[in-house]
């Protein structure tokens, strides 16, 4: 079941000669339960990709579609809304709020949306992420791999239809990086998540299940079988 | 680039968005502190000016004397000019043409620089044949011609005219009626043989010394007593000679309203610096990184602050010059008497110094603070780049009980309890600032506002009897330039049976203007009672008599008893009281019902703003041969009220400034605390926080501020009222203090109000930033 389509996607800084085109012309699609990368060098147009796909950033041309809605049709509010019930992020910092701690860092797109948190969905992700003992810490009372962890339980509490993270394990050792990508393809089959990540470390594309090289606006996709040659 | 500091100005072009509210804060700091001193210091000019040209410019005067005495006090290095002065005044018997003539005797120096008088033709008179006489005789006498001045025996003195005297410059000679002819000692001789003269050694002592002080050691050194000096004090206290002296006042004030305002500047500059310093933490961590030391950062942060100092002190400067020429122009245009000599385009050399001075220090002293947060940045926040705006928070905020945008507001302000009282005290200054001054209101109300009884013409009759009649009342009401016209019946010593005890008692009829005024007055009762009902009275209270609302008084009124109910005690009335006679007021119904009578005793009228003398003299003609007599104080009442105008543009004009640092400084503070956390925003936004939730989340946290700030800025500036109040208005005038409700009120409001317009540009600033450009702000 396709759950993301990216047709023709367009996005361009400046103009005249200082004119830049981050993305020219890219498709893809995702299929639920789909666990993705995009590989490339840096300024290549991957977070520029994931910017737009999240609907942080708006295209200058072209159409995203999750979950058979066009992001950009949407008005602001409402693609806000969709967003943080749709769209769970990863971020490189972690961008935890400092004044909340793990618990509710993780309820907190549940807050935003006025929900009651369901507190044994909580404690289910607590216990996956091995967070239960710390969740009443304050994300400065947590190790970079600990609040990454809190990131992805953040994430994957409204079980998104798809998950974007940007250099999840940049800030992270590689045995934490190991950490967080097992976690994300834990989450990928237990929860039938759809995740796409970026990356610049070839080694973390081993556990995908396709790859995606961006070089210089052009996306390609490797395939599943590309793995074996980036590993 | 050879030094590090010499990184400040391209650190400072770089960042000149988040300095920005920096460099308004110092503007502001020099801009009030300059207009504040620039303003006091043009009023002293101005009274300097208004006193010299009213006395001359001594600053004393001996009498008694002898020569060598004189030529010792003249050798004094502090004296700077001096000589002798004889006056005659026109009572001496001298005159000319008919009319009586004083005259002036001194040297040129002491005529033209001390008394500051000039000659507008020909030349001052060095001949004993020589005078100089008042311009205005040019019509009948020139240049070289011979005069005779007529001497009380009716013999004649001859001089020849050297010189036309300026006229305006009469008065400093020694009167201000009739003409003065200038002679020299020999001239005098000549004019009144053999006759011995009072004469006076004028002084002129140097700024620089203390005068006071000189004066008692030439006391000393040659004998003289008290009765010999005399000093020209109103001079010697602008000056600031005396002790208490009225520049020493004056500058006292405009120090400590510069200590408040440097105060409040220091804490604005404190506070924008603060998050400008939190915005680049990672910039201060790479400074330490490439081994600067923690001194080195705090010199930075310093440089930068004096840096922006280079523009925004001369920018204050000049601001203030124009503010204080318009404000000197206004005080002119309100009240002529008082404020005409104010300078018009006078610049305070000593207001520039001081408020750079001050400017400078505040600057530094505000940039304390901010140098040593950005000296305890540690290098690892270059290294890691976890600039964590907001780091470090001990407790997790309250999603339970609030929202959680409510919650993360709330928490985000108390969190850091340094950070929260700060924030608080800088909303609270400025309430307590307000409700400090606005105790000034009523005490420029009290001494300078007429009241609002207070008649600009009086008619009354001339034998204090009903014989004003109706007809004359009803002509003077139709005069186009009156306000109002109020009138009283009096009836004098009627015999009265209060409480059982006979007392005399002064019935007066009142109208609806002067009912509605002794409203404040009433301790019990009704007016409406009284002005609508028949022999209802009005009792003013005396402690003697114990008579309450409902009582009766026995009035016995061309020998009828008439019985008269009261229905309101009155504290106090602002007609003179008796001692033993009793005021009763009533209506004009009631008072022609007891007594007969249908005029009026007295018709007081209060003219519109533009009246003039001719309005009065229109008035004044409609009685003719009427039998009364005027009191016209038009002219003082207008003067009084342009005070009161110079004095309330002053006062307001300061509460404005307050009100507008308050606005400025709660923006600037809002504006800040959200820049500061742009990319924790950010994230947010990111996460699904939509732009609502995100304005509801700064309002709560600017709210936070706003209302403790308000509760704490109360508690302290309510009783800061009350001790200015009672020490300017209740231990002067005796009014009560109250809580200042509407003051509170209107400050509170003002301070809520600002914090939601505060919340609108950053809000705005967020909406219009994509959520990527949010998230990687600096």
């Amino acid at each position: 079941m396709e759950i993301l389509k990216v047709h023709n996607l367009c996005k361009t800084y400046g103009k005249g000669e200082v004119r830049v085109d981050a993305l020219k012309n890219v498709s893809l699609s995702l299929n639920k339960g789909e666990f993705a990368a995009v590989v490339g060098e840096s300024g290549s147009g991957k977070s520029t990709l994931l910017n737009c796909i999240g609907a942080l950033d708006t295209p200058t041309s072209g159409r995203i579609i999750l979950d058979g809605q066009d992001l950009f049709s949407m008005k602001e509010e409402q693609r806000t809304v969709f967003r943080r019930r749709n769209i769970g992020f990863i971020f490189q910092s972690f961008q935890l709020v400092s004044e909340l701690n793990v618990e509710q860092n993780i309820m907190f797109p549940l807050l935003l949306d006025y929900r009651k948190p369901d507190l044994a969905a909580i404690n289910d992700i607590l216990g996956l992420l091995g967070l239960t003992e710390r969740r009443h810490h304050l994300p400065n009372q947590l190790s970079g791999g600990q609040q990454q962890r809190v990131a992805i339980g953040r994430a994957l509490i409204n079980r998104p239809k798809l998950i974007l993270a940007d250099e999840p394990t940049g800030n992270l050792d590689s045995k934490n990086s190991q950490d967080v990508i097992d976690l994300l393809t834990q989450a990928s089959r237990r929860y039938q998540q759809t995740i796409l990540m970026i990356t610049h470390n070839n080694n973390l594309t081993a556990s995908v299940d396709r790859v995606f090289r961006v070089s210089d606006g052009v996306l390609a996709d490797l395939g599943g079988g590309a793995n074996e040659i980036l590993s | 680039m050879k030094y590090y500091l010499e990184l400040v100005p391209i650190s400072a072009k770089i960042h000149r968005r988040q300095s920005k509210m920096t460099r308004i804060c110092i503007i502001l700091a020099v801009f009030l502190v300059a207009v504040m001193f620039g303003l006091a210091d043009m009023y002293l000019r101005g009274m300097t000016q208004k006193q010299l040209l009213e006395t001359g410019d001594w600053h004393y005067q001996i009498s008694s004397i002898d020569n060598e005495t004189a030529a010792l006090i003249a050798a004094r290095p502090e004296v700077e000019i001096s000589g002798w002065h004889t006056f005659l005044s026109p009572d001496a018997g001298y005159s000319f043409g008919g009319q009586t003539v004083a005259v002036s005797v001194q040297e040129q120096k002491v005529f033209e620089d001390i008394f500051l008088n000039t000659l507008t033709e020909g030349s001052y008179p060095n001949a004993d044949n020589e005078i100089a006489v008042p311009a205005a005789l040019k019509t009948t006498v020139s240049l070289g011609n011979i005069i005779e001045v007529v001497r009380s025996d009716g013999s004649v003195a001859s001089f020849t005219i050297a010189g036309f005297l300026d006229d305006s410059g009469m008065a400093r000679l020694g009167t201000s009626a009739g003409q003065v002819f200038v002679l020299t000692e020999g001239g005098l001789r000549e004019l009144a043989p053999g006759s011995i003269f009072e004469q006076k050694f004028m002084l002129q002592f140097s700024p620089l010394c203390n005068m006071p002080e000189t004066i008692s050691d030439i006391k000393a050194w040659h004998g003289l007593t008290e009765e010999q000096v005399s000093a020209n004090e109103v001079l010697l206290s602008i000056e600031g000679q005396m002790q208490g002296s009225s520049i020493k006042q004056i500058y006292q004030v405009a120090f400590i309203l510069a200590v408040i305002v440097m105060i409040t500047c220091i804490l604005m500059i404190s506070n924008s610096l603060n998050s400008n310093v939190a915005q680049r933490t990672e910039f201060f961590g790479m400074m330490r990184c490439l081994g600067a030391t923690r001194r080195q950062v705090m010199r930075f942060v310093r440089r930068e602050g004096l840096y922006w100092c280079r523009t925004a002190i001369p920018m204050g400067l000049a601001l203030s010059v124009v503010v204080v020429w318009f404000l000197s122009a206004a005080m002119r245009v309100i009240s002529r008497q008082w404020f005409a000599y104010m300078p018009t385009f006078g610049i305070s050399w000593f207001s520039i110094v001081i408020s750079t001075l001050l400017g400078i220090l505040t600057v530094l002293l505000a940039t304390r603070t901010p140098a040593k947060r950005a000296a305890k940045v540690s290098p690892l926040e270059a290294v890691s780049g976890s600039t964590q705006q907001g780091t470090s928070f001990r407790k997790a905020a309250n999603t339970r009980s609030f929202k959680i945008e409510t919650a993360l507001g709330v928490h985000h302000a108390r969190a850091k309890k340094k950070n929260y009282l700060l924030m608080s005290g800088a909303f609270a200054i400025c309430i307590i600032l307000f409700l400090t001054f606005s105790a000034l209101v009523g005490f420029i109300k009290n001494a300078f506002m007429p009241a609002v009884w207070e008649p600009d013409l009086s008619i009354a009759s001339e034998t204090n009897t009903c014989s004003i009649g109706h007809d004359l009342f009803e002509q003077v009401s139709q005069n186009n330039a009156i306000e109002r016209v109020y009138e009283r019946m009096f009836a004098y010593d009627v015999p009265a049976l209060i409480d059982g005890e006979a007392h005399p008692a002064n019935v007066i009829s009142y109208e609806e203007n002067q009912f509605n005024w002794v409203r404040d007055s009433l301790m019990e009762g009704s007016i409406d009672a009284v002005m609508q009902e028949e022999n209802q009275v009005l009792f003013v209270y005396n402690e003697s008599i114990p008579i309450h609302t409902g009582d009766s008084i026995i009035l016995s009124i061309n020998n009828e008893e008439r019985t008269v109910t009261v229905s309101g005690v009155l504290s106090e009335s602002s007609l003179a009281r008796i001692e033993g006679t009793e005021t009763i007021f009533c209506s004009e119904t009631t008072f022609t019902g007891l007594t007969g009578a249908t005029g009026y005793t007295i018709l007081d009228v209060q003219f519109k703003n533009r009246a003039t003398e001719k309005d009065v003299a229109a008035v004044e003609s409609i009685f003719a041969d009427s039998g009364v007599f005027f009191t016209n104080n038009l002219s003082a009442v207008q003067q009084q009220r342009k005070l009161y105008y110079a004095f309330a543009v002053l006062v307001y004009g300061f509460l404005s400034i307050i009100v507008a640092i308050t606005i400025f400084h709660i923006m600037n503070t809002i504006s800040m605390s959200v820049s500061a956390r742009m990319k924790q925003f950010g994230a947010m936004r990111a996460i699904g926080m939509s732009d609502r939730q995100l304005a509801k989340m700064i309002i709560a946290e600017a709210a936070t501020y706003a209302v403790s700030g308000s509760v704490i800025g109360c508690i302290i500036g309510i009783p800061m009222h009350w001790v200015v109040f009672v020490s300017l208005i209740t231990n002067i005038w005796g009014s009560s203090w109250s809580v200042p409700v509407a003051t509170v009120s209107l400050i509170v409001g003002v301070v809520l109000f600002s914090t939601l317009l505060a919340v609108r540009s950053p809000v705005k600033r967020l909406h219009e930033m994509s959520i990527v450009e949010n998230i990687s702000a600096q």
